[in-house]
């Protein structure tokens, strides 16, 4: 990212950022930037946008969704447990 | 559930290591867990099983998209590291095991369902819980949440759009909270590969968002 301060940042360097995965002078770099380029800045309030639209679809179980099905023992044989029709949830 | 914090499920293994600091305590829960594991010790699996259930099947979930293809996976996890608990070295976490389990069973799945749709023009039930029902924010507006909503849909739909790999990328990371070393362990790919599976599904839904501007760097 040399002369950055001439350049606008790359969108890669900035969905690192935002993921918290750039490191060292190139987040130092890149802070710096967005401090003073107003394309950059903007473009970064879109990405962030757009991310923060993007659904976390997550499940409740019930307590006895988790549990084993019943007659699972160590040393059981995995086809006769898997063929019993429970699933780990049921 | 973040995987890389190590869950102490031994409840049953003694209070000693728990006065220990924290993450001698999480190695050593896991080391005692793991042993009772082996050796077969009555309600070991079973608690592994309570404690990393959920957050499995929804990672599953979060992949798959169908409610009970990802239980079946979990399930199918759980088998794995039973059948391959003699020869676990003990490299990672047993939470993080199963998640590399999980979401390797979890691609596969997806690739055999992109070709099964390929092949028979393979539609999922009407009848599957619409995963954005539980997304939805209570405090919402009913306009602002019909339009998160429709906004969701495309954007799930552009996920279901990517190839097997890079949707996982994105859902380890997005969803899931990995970072992207532990994705590339979990993949087995380069940390490279894991960054541009990444930035190509992000550019993805952006698309779909529309609010993609050209390449400037």
């Amino acid at each position: 990212m040399k002369g950055m301060g001439e350049k606008h940042c790359c969108k890669e360097d900035l969905l690192l950022y935002y993921y918290d995965e750039l490191e060292g002078h190139r987040h130092r770099e890149l802070v710096e930037h967005l401090a003073t380029c107003a394309d950059c800045c903007e473009e970064w309030q879109r990405l962030q946008a757009a991310l923060e639209q993007v659904p976390i679809p997550t499940l409740k179980l019930a307590p006895g969704e988790t549990r084993l099905p019943p007659g699972w023992r160590r040393g059981r044989s995995v086809a006769v447990t898997a063929s019993c029709g429970c699933g780990v949830a049921r | 559930m973040n995987p890389q914090t190590a869950t102490a499920v031994v409840d049953h293994a003694g209070s000693h290591a728990c006065d220990a600091e924290p993450a001698k305590v999480g190695d050593r829960c896991e080391q005692i867990l793991l042993e009772q594991l082996r050796a077969g010790h009555p309600g070991a699996f079973e608690q592994l099983v309570t404690a990393q259930s959920p957050g499995l099947i929804n990672l599953a979930y979060r992949l798959v998209g169908n409610r009970a293809e990802a239980e079946e996976i979990a399930q199918e996890g759980f088998l794995r590291l039973h059948r391959s608990l003699d020869g676990f070295r003990g490299e990672c976490s047993l939470s993080s095991y199963l998640y590399r389990i999980v979401s390797r069973l979890a691609i596969d799945h997806l690739r055999r369902e992109k070709l099964r749709r390929k092949l028979f023009f393979f539609r999922r039930h009407e009848d599957d819980a619409d995963p954005l029902e539980m997304t939805a924010d209570p405090g919402a507006s009913p306009r602002d949440e019909l339009q998160a909503k429709e906004t969701g849909r495309r954007l799930l739909a552009a996920l279901d759009g990517l190839s097997a790999r890079q949707k996982a990328v994105f859902v380890l990371r997005h969803q899931e909270g990995l970072p992207l070393k532990e994705i590339a362990a979990t993949l087995k790919l380069e940390e490279g590969t894991v960054k541009a599976h990444l930035h190509r599904a992000v550019r993805a839904l952006r698309a779909e968002l529309g609010d993609l501007q050209e390449d400037r760097s």
